[in-house]
């Protein structure tokens, strides 16, 4: 008995269906060294504003906000209902927030299509945001107890015994980015367990290179034929900068230039570079979900239907693998075959982590072991994953990507008339989601 | 922790160049080494002593030794990486057993000589060598290791050369080649103390180049022979330290230190030993030579035969706690006074999960102060510590008969009774170390579930302090 296969859900859920009406994302700003124009709500809202206006469906319509973000700042506690509210939607607006990692802003799309199917909401409007540029930074628990004990102090030689104890460092802050890409429990950072992986799976750096130059490729040709025309609305700051495409992507990337590029999370003799990395930005994305009643209601021109979703875990040391529990349970819980998926979305934290996936789903002692498969589905095929670009050359704001990957496989099958598709990403902790979508 | 899945994938990961896929049970030229050359003509020699889970130095193994690097010097690879192909590390060091036949200072000498014949060609091998180190790594074993021009820690390493608690010194030219690696009076310390070093420690200390991660061995490998990973060197500090002067008065320090600890008329490994530097500090091969001399005449010692005895006696006492019977993960301790508290968190402290009652909460709660001044003793990280108190679980449910959240699989359940309460037909245990020892393993053999273990303790008048 495999360790998964007791919490996988056999039963294909009841057919009651939930449409993706539409969605769009901001670009993806990469961040560079300083607190970026826009908070997380500010994305959230800036995304969410086109999107409600070229809706049939008035604002009011809507009745529940469900938004993903992981670094939820504090002066935006539950940044759900403040976008809400800031786009308009109205007092009565239920919004809740959700929190997964990198799975968040899947979760908010899983957790809507819930409630859709279980009767309890017609419309949905469920997202994810992240301002990783704004991720705060905090003081040192050293320097906290410093602070306390200066307010304590009562009188003025206690004052001044604390001023003694004051060191130089107190004023040095922790990144909480930093700290939040570190995982507690099993002490690695994201980087490293992609490192894991690359060894464990015999994934070189010029093939997670390689993979990287194709990532930049795809995108850079995405933007130029306009296949992100309506996902990615234009944003424009307070200052008035306007920001219309991904800015991470570099179209000229070569196999040459990372090669120069030393490892970043285990020098000197690590693989993972900041070029076959995922990039540190900012970002919004919604989804609009609705119910059958909605749809007949509204007249709406559902662009898919969410079939199913799955959720894995494992070892955080290797929580970039886990993508491949959650697509094979997918696949094992329809009777599909690799071949019967046309497009997928594979969240690209690490090119390292996307190659290993690849690997083991193709390794039949992994899956035989594993995923109690007779045999392994075999690799995913490169022109049917991530045919755009990912997370490497577009971003990966946490708690956005997993409502992009969705929203981007929902827009890439219309394109290119596909049946069905499946997004997945890797979660940071050691967990996956993966959601099997299929054109109306 | 590590999952299921994340283990299984571990067994991929050792490298061992060319000798992945070795069936180290099939046919084999030696008993104790494997050999093999990379595509890039990077012998491979892995220390693999058949049919055991652990490597000792035995003289089969050194004769062994002697022979391959007759080979090597005939046919000289580009470079040589040293490593064991065991689990449980590197090396434990030399054969004790044979240390209970050498009883005559002439014959001890001979061995030796012939020994440290064998290792000097391995550390004048004109090429790149490399030792790479994983799990323990003592005694005879670092003594090797020393003779490689490069070492390189795995994170799970611990080295040490603990000959002294045998009432020996280092007897393969560790004493000499220690000191002239890193800060001599360091080394000495170490030596003079027993003391293991994990790998964090031994490379601050210089004992090792660097310290990796078993997914970068082949980088570091070629990162070596590219001439990208500098060597440690010993700095000016150290350089002055091997002056005479410096070393009679380091020499007279040591001696007052070891005094406080024991008695040279009774021990003299350590006055051997410090004489051994103070004289021959400045020069390796005299101080080789010396070693020998030394080592041959502490050998027959009534300390050292006596300390070589107690040592196999310890050996018999672990050998005799492993049973058949499914090894205990969860405990339930009843009282959480100085006795059951220091048991639970002493458990915690070993990787068990304890749930530990008693009526009175504040009890726990000085229990689990006291597991978390243990971790800091025992230098825990942060983290390390923080698993440690999440294994301890307060248990204040009121205790019924047949619970099986309490007797459940693989518990066992111990009580820490104080003395007032404890029926004197229990028994006084009360050291907790004898928690392995199977005096414990009460019930094993009662009507009881076999799952399902008990055992009382009860503090006699005497206290002794927990591990």
């Amino acid at each position: 008995m495999t360790p998964n296969k007791k919490k996988t859900n056999r039963r294909a859920p009841a057919a009651a269906p939930v449409y993706i009406i539409d969605g769009a994302r901001t670009p993806f700003l990469k961040v560079r060294g300083k607190p970026g124009p826009f908070t997380p709500v500010d994305l959230a809202v800036l995304c969410g504003r086109p999107l409600l206006l070229r809706q049939v469906v008035p604002m009011a319509a809507f009745d529940q906000v469900i938004l993903g973000c992981v670094n939820v700042l504090a002066n935006e506690m539950n940044p759900a209902r403040i976008a809400a509210l800031r786009l308009g939607m109205g007092e009565t607006m239920r919004a809740f927030t959700v929190q997964i990692n990198c799975g968040s802003g899947m979760q908010s799309i899983d957790t809507g299509w819930r409630l859709i199917r279980e009767g309890a909401r017609d419309l949905v409007l469920a997202g994810g945001t992240e301002s990783l540029s704004h991720a705060p930074l905090q003081l040192k628990p050293d320097a906290v107890e410093w602070l306390a004990g200066m307010r304590t102090a009562d009188s003025l030689m206690e004052r001044a015994q604390q001023l003694i104890e004051l060191r130089a460092d107190y004023f040095k802050p922790e990144l909480a980015l930093r700290s939040g890409l570190n995982d507690p429990v099993v002490g690695l950072s994201m980087g490293e367990t992609a490192e894991v992986l690359a060894h464990l799976f015999g994934v070189t750096r010029e093939e997670a290179d390689q993979y990287a130059v194709i990532s930049h490729k795809r995108l850079a040709r995405a933007q130029e034929e306009g296949f992100l025309s309506e996902e990615v609305v234009p944003i424009i700051s307070s200052d008035g900068q306007l920001f219309e495409h991904d800015d991470g992507v570099r179209p000229d990337s070569s196999i040459e230039a990372l090669a120069k590029l030393e490892p970043v999370f285990e020098r000197p003799f690590g693989q993972v570079t900041a070029g076959n990395s995922s990039q540190v930005t900012d970002g919004a994305s919604w989804v609009i979900l609705a119910s059958e009643t909605a749809v007949e209601k509204y007249r709406l021109t559902p662009k898919a239907v969410i079939v199913d979703s799955a959720w894995s875990a494992l070892d955080p040391a290797i929580m970039g693998l886990t993508p491949v529990l959650a697509m094979t349970e997918l696949l094992q819980r329809h009777d599909l075959n690799r071949e019967d998926i046309a497009l997928w979305e594979l969240n690209e934290a690490f090119a390292a982590q996307v190659l290993s996936c690849l690997r083991a789903l193709a390794d039949d002692d992994f899956c035989h072991r594993f995923l109690d498969l007779e045999q392994a589905p075999g690799a995913i095929d490169q022109a049917a994953l991530n045919v755009d670009g990912g997370a490497i050359s577009v971003g990966h704001p946490v708690g956005t990507s997993g409502n992009r990957i969705v929203l981007h496989l929902v827009n890439a099958m219309a394109r290119e008339k596909a049946k069905r598709g499946i997004a997945s990403e890797c979660i940071g902790g050691g967990q996956a989601g993966a959601m099997l979508l299929e054109t109306v | 922790m590590s999952g299921p899945i994340l283990s299984q994938l571990q067994q991929r990961e050792r490298q061992l160049g060319p000798l992945s896929d070795v069936d180290s049970t099939g046919d084999r030229p030696w008993t104790s080494w494997l050999l093999a050359r990379d595509d890039d003509d990077i012998a491979w020699l892995l220390f693999d002593k058949r049919d055991a889970a652990v490597n000792v130095l035995s003289e089969a193994a050194l004769n062994e030794l002697g022979e391959i690097l007759d080979g090597l010097e005939q046919d000289r690879p580009k470079a040589l990486v040293l490593r064991s192909a065991k689990d449980t590390g590197f090396c434990v060091g030399a054969d004790i057993n044979e240390f209970l036949e050498m009883k005559d200072a002439a014959v001890v000498t001979a061995k030796l000589r012939s020994a440290h014949a064998v290792v000097n060609r391995l550390a004048e091998l004109p090429i790149p060598t490399v030792a790479i180190i994983h799990g323990s790594c003592l005694g005879g074993g670092l003594e090797v290791a020393l003779c490689c021009a490069y070492r390189l820690a795995l994170p799970d390493a611990r080295m040490g050369l603990p000959e002294i608690r045998l009432g020996l010194h280092p007897g393969l030219g560790g004493t000499a080649r220690l000191t002239h690696l890193i800060d001599p009076v360091k080394a000495m310390s170490l030596m003079l103390t027993g003391q293991t070093l994990d790998a964090r420690r031994a490379k601050s200390a210089g004992l090792v180049d660097k310290v990796i991660e078993e997914r970068h061995v082949l980088r570091a490998i070629q990162a070596i022979l590219s001439g990208d990973l500098k060597r440690q060197g010993s700095g000016l500090k150290e350089r002055l330290l091997t002056t005479s002067p410096a070393r009679h008065l380091e020499a007279r320090q040591m001696r007052n230190k070891s005094a406080e600890k024991v008695n040279p008329q009774h021990y003299p490994a350590p006055e051997a030993l410090i004489t051994l530097w103070e004289e021959h500090g400045d020069d390796p091969e005299a101080m080789r030579e010396a070693e020998i001399r030394s080592f041959a005449e502490l050998m027959p010692t009534a300390t050292a035969q006596n300390l070589i005895r107690i040592f196999f006696l310890r050996e018999k006492m672990k050998r005799l706690t492993k049973t058949a019977a499914a090894p205990v993960r969860r405990v339930h301790v009843v009282g959480a006074g100085a006795m059951g508290g220091d048991i639970a968190g002493w458990c915690a402290y070993q990787g068990l999960r304890v749930t530990l009652f008693d009526t009175d909460p504040a009890m726990i709660a000085r229990a689990v102060k006291k597991t978390a001044a243990l971790c800091q003793r025992k230098h825990r990280s942060e983290t390390g510590t923080r698993d440690v108190l999440d294994r301890l679980i307060p248990d204040r449910r009121p205790r019924r008969s047949g619970d099986r959240s309490r007797t459940g699989k693989n518990c066992h359940q111990t009580g820490g009774l104080r003395g007032d309460r404890a029926a004197p037909e229990t028994g006084g245990c009360s050291r907790h170390k004898h928690l392995k020892h199977p005096a414990h393993r009460a019930g094993e053999h009662s009507a009881r579930p076999r799952s399902f273990r008990r055992s009382a303790f009860f503090q006699s008048g005497r206290q002794d302090a927990a591990g």
